[in-house]
């Protein structure tokens, strides 16, 4: 038993020496707290550096315009958008609008050399890649909690609160447009409430293009409270009032009359080969139909 | 003695493993080798691999307990062990993966204060569902056998629960294999995922009982022959992985399948050293295999990627070896004699048949609640974990007449009663979920401002002047009797006499008792008012 | 210290202000007694996202001409004379990720009792209970109301 009694000593030693160590490890409370700044131009100079980086888009392939959503078929709403490739050149101007209304962060040095980005829009060999809201969107199939959501209204939905941070949408998202908060940007300093609307992200939760869903909802509930049939008429995503050439429509399939439905007339629309059988919403446009 | 060093190496290892769990948690995810299109890293590959090892315990007792193998007697409670070692181990690693480790309980799959409830569509549910179950069934197996040391009559119940044990394994590894063959991921799909994942798993999982049983001082020749057989059985599968998917991988290959072949050289086989360090190639081979799967992509290795091998084998040892050790000393070697010896005799079919059919009325039950609570999901959706709630029921029945036999009364209600307390707890926790968290700091709520767009009238009216002149247009009698004059009751000809104009500049800069309410109604909803009272004039009798 | 001396000596002043009441403002007798709707003071519970609270010249509207001969009138303008321009305020308990529009609801004839409870139990400092589970039952139609959308994302953003 003296050989035990060693034996525990040995152990309790190397335990409590292991918890001493443990106790002065870095205290995140010491860490300074960077002062957060909303200059514009810093979120300019990391677009910048995003675009940089080459991502391959992948092939484009046709497909059928739009039509109601196979969950929903009663809704009258299904929105998206439609990116003209013939006049779109690549500029930009959208990933600093969309970040900008929906408050998205910018991320240090150290997560921009390994490509942690979190531009909901990104930039795949010029042409301008977000969320498509699938009609058949796989990310909210294999979601456990149900924090990636279908919408009736045709957006594929992302609740922050309930999402526990599998990163599993994220895994099955065959165009890789979901975007996971790896660093605490408010801890950080590096995001800023442009836009008063929208809340700002926690670390360890998923985010995507949410087909600037406040913009709909407020737009929604004006229309309810007034006693008004909503059809999203009038609203305008952020990357598409931003466009500088209005490549960017944004409007809802189902009505003939948006904006969206007249782009579209005529035209080819195509979306990327990988999603192609899931029903996207948000399709490109080239050439003629 | 071997056991008493390798427990304390298993200690020592935990050290570096606690900073490294605490560097992990502190960081989240940013911490490892992880980018904006690779979301599952190290910890889920360290997962699959750690389940796959557990598998080896109830590969070892319940599967060739079943299968009336005669030679698993011998290294049947260790692998036990190593099971609910490992399967600790395991559980740890999706833990760390989450991006908010303290949401998890959202994956319970019942409903919540907030009426919501899992999507049982997904792989992640299933598999936390069927881990649950299988380590709680593993738990109850353990205490079975090790019961069985103290009370002969307890051997009778092993083998029913290795019947509910073994269909289970299978169902797991098949659940985890789902997890990525389910997905539109094109290196990760196919068909034969589960038999892949199950084959990898029982080789793996037998690597580790030859090491362990070498440490007890025992040769199992079987293992030996198992392990080959099991070598070619993944060979076969590699070949497959390589034609669908041109997936390639020389080590693997190397490790996997050409060093076990060492094991058809008699006399290098004849050394107990030259065997453990085959085994050990086997388990870095298939360690090796799930990071490939998991992860293709070539990211770069944080220190803490290589700090889950010493949280995994720092852990596995400690717990592993510590509870050999206590076992060891609580029961000397009777272990493998008494349940060797004892003669079964064969359960009751009925009252099996009755454990059976509650744990399938119990499934059936949740089931029928889930689907009637949440109508969206498809009821394939839930065979997933259809056997796995059956199989925890029905565990749980055998269990407890299994110590209800030996166990006096009081003591069995007085546990039972124990665990009903502890998971009513666990489990009204779980109902009250989070509290709603601010995470911004509240908006403070004080005076409207002026919109920009303007108001309707009728909108306006109600709230700013029917107090006083009645919603329709009448008078609020009940408040304005106090006043003097009377606000005039409205009509056609009045506001024809008075004018757009003139009106208002009474609404925007008041008059007699009436305020101004310039800066909180703007001039054009001043003037679609003066538009709503008039039709509220046309309207009056 | 000078902090807290500060403090001492200033919160005094808020007035009007909710924690420090001067004068309790009665819900139930501007409500229930003079028959005012919750609208003339909350002014946007009929349209907006918020229902607001009054200005002090929302107060005033009345308040400027003697209303009452009670006793308590003239402490009362006293009161309101030094009041702030914003006498009342006080934090949303509805986070950022949610919206909550009473325009919408009123609209749907959901009475302001229905989540606030009555006048007198707001006066005793009773406030509309926030939680999900109970908008989500009221939603499903489980509390007497015609069902609504239970959709996430109308309400989370």
């Amino acid at each position: 038993m003296d050989q035990s009694r060693r034996n525990f000593l040995k152990v309790a030693s190397l335990v409590l020496g292991g918890l001493a160590l443990w106790g002065c490890r870095r205290d995140k409370n010491f860490a300074p707290t960077p002062k957060a700044s909303s200059d514009i131009s810093l979120w300019k100079i990391e677009i910048k550096q995003a675009m940089q980086r080459n991502i391959s888009l992948g092939d484009l392939v046709p497909i059928k315009i739009p039509g109601p959503l196979l969950k929903f078929s009663k809704e009258i709403n299904r929105f998206g958008m439609s990116i003209d490739l013939d006049i779109c050149n690549g500029c930009g101007e959208c990933i600093l609008a969309c970040m900008l209304e929906n408050n998205i962060p910018r991320v240090n040095d150290n997560e921009a050399q390994k490509g942690r980005f979190m531009h909901w829009i990104e930039m795949r060999e010029g042409v301008p890649v977000m969320c498509s809201h699938c009609g058949d969107a796989p990310c909210e199939k294999v979601c456990p909690t149900g924090a990636a959501v279908a919408s009736p209204d045709g957006m594929s939905a992302m609740i922050y609160p309930r999402c526990i941070g599998s990163r599993y949408c994220g895994a099955n998202c065959p165009s890789k447009t979901r975007k996971f908060n790896y660093t605490d940007a408010r801890a950080e300093g590096l995001s800023a409430k442009f836009n008063p609307e929208v809340p700002l992200r926690n670390r360890g939760v998923m985010e995507k293009c949410s087909l600037c869903v406040q913009r709909l909802q407020n737009d929604r509930l004006l229309a309810k409270t007034l006693g008004k049939e909503w059809r999203g008429m009038g609203v305008q995503s952020a990357c598409a009032m931003a466009c500088p050439k209005k490549a960017i429509v944004f409007g809802n399939w189902l009505d003939s009359e948006s904006p969206l439905s007249q782009a579209v007339r005529g035209r080819g629309v195509y979306t990327l080969r990988s999603i192609a059988g899931l029903d996207p919403s948000v399709v490109y446009l080239v050439g003629r139909a | 003695m071997i056991l008493r060093i390798l427990f304390i190496v298993g200690l020592v290892l935990c050290v570096p493993a606690v900073f490294v769990l605490d560097h992990a948690l502190t960081v989240g995810p940013a911490s490892w080798a992880l980018d904006q299109t690779t979301f599952w890293g190290t910890p889920i590959a360290n997962f699959v691999f750690w389940i796959g090892l557990a598998h080896a315990g109830t590969f070892f007792s319940a599967m060739l307990l079943v299968l009336n193998v005669k030679w698993q007697k011998r290294i049947a409670f260790p692998a036990e062990i190593s099971t609910i070692a490992a399967l600790f181990v395991a559980a740890i690693f999706p833990l760390i993966h989450l991006g908010i480790p303290q949401r998890f309980y959202l994956m319970f799959p019942m409903g919540l204060f907030r009426h919501l409830y899992v999507n049982m569509e997904s792989p992640l549910v299933w598999d936390f569902i069927a881990i649950l179950v299988y380590l709680c069934l593993s738990i109850f197996f353990l205490l079975i056998h090790a019961g069985s040391l103290r009370f002969p009559s307890l051997v009778a119940f092993r083998r029913p629960l290795a019947w509910v044990l073994f269909p289970l394994v299978l169902w797991v590894h098949t659940i985890v294999s789902l997890d990525f063959a389910i997905t539109l991921i094109p290196t990760w799909q196919g068909a034969y995922f589960p038999i892949y994942f199950i084959v990898g798993a029982l080789f793996s999982g037998i690597a580790l009982v030859l090491i362990l049983s070498e440490l007890e001082g025992r040769r199992l020749r079987r293992l030996e022959d198992l392990l080959i057989a099991f070598s070619w059985g993944l060979l076969a599968l590699w070949i497959w992985e390589l034609m669908t998917k041109e997936i390639w991988c020389p080590e693997i290959l190397f490790f996997g399948f050409l060093v076990p072949q060492l094991l058809w050289i008699r006399p290098l086989r004849a050394i107990p050293t030259i065997r453990v360090v085959i085994a050990m190639s086997v388990i870095f081979a298939l360690w090796w295999e799930r990071i490939k799967l998991v992860m293709p992509s070539d990211s770069e290795w944080t220190p803490v990627d290589y700090g889950w091998i010493a949280l995994g084998w720092g852990g596995f040892m400690a717990i592993y070896f510590g509870l050999r050790l206590v076992t060891k000393r609580i029961f000397s070697d009777r272990i493998d004699t008494i349940s060797t010896e004892v003669s079964v005799e064969p359960f009751p079919k009925k009252r099996m048949a009755l454990y059976w059919g509650a744990g399938f009325s119990a499934a059936l039950l949740f089931v029928a609640w889930f689907i009637l609570r949440v109508p969206t999901v498809p009821w394939v959706r839930m065979v997933p974990v259809f056997f796995p709630l059956m199989a925890l029921v029905t565990g749980f029945l055998i269990v407890v007449d299994a110590f209800s036999r030996v166990l006096n009364r009081r003591v069995l209600f007085g546990l039972l009663g124990g665990l009903g307390i502890i998971l009513g707890i666990f489990g009204g926790l779980i109902y009250q979920g989070g509290k709603t968290t601010f995470d911004e700091s509240p908006t403070i709520i004080t005076t409207e401002k002026m919109p920009a767009i303007p108001r309707p009238a009728e909108v306006i009216w109600k709230s700013r002047c029917a107090s006083c002149h009645g919603e329709d247009g009448h008078l609020n009698r009940k408040f304005v009797h106090e006043f003097y004059p009377l606000p005039r009751d409205i009509s056609v000809s009045r506001f024809d006499s008075l004018g757009v104009d003139s009106l208002s500049k009474v609404i925007l800069d008041g008059r007699a008792f009436m305020g101004a309410y310039r800066g909180r109604i703007s001039e054009s909803e001043a003037h679609s008012l003066i538009e709503y009272m008039r039709t509220l004039a046309k309207e009056a009798p | 210290m000078a902090l807290i001396v500060a403090d001492l000596l200033f919160s005094t002043e808020e007035g009007l202000a909710s924690k420090n009441k001067a004068i309790a403002f009665s819900h139930e007798l501007h409500g229930a007694n003079i028959g005012l709707d919750c609208t003339h003071c909350h002014t946007g519970a009929r349209l907006g996202y918020k229902a607001h609270f009054p200005s002090k010249q929302d107060c005033l509207d009345c308040h400027r001409i003697p209303l009452t001969d009670s006793a308590g009138i003239p402490k009362l303008d006293s009161a309101l004379q030094k009041a702030k321009a914003m006498p009342w305020q006080t934090e949303s308990r509805i986070p950022a990720y949610v919206i909550f529009h009473h325009g919408v609801h009123a609209k749907a004839n959901i009475s302001c009792e229905t989540c606030h409870g009555s006048l007198a139990e707001i006066d005793r400092g009773k406030r509309a209970s926030v939680k999900m589970g109970e908008c989500l039952a009221c939603h499903r139609g489980e509390k007497g109301f015609a069902p609504s959308a239970t959709d996430c994302a109308r309400c989370h953003r």
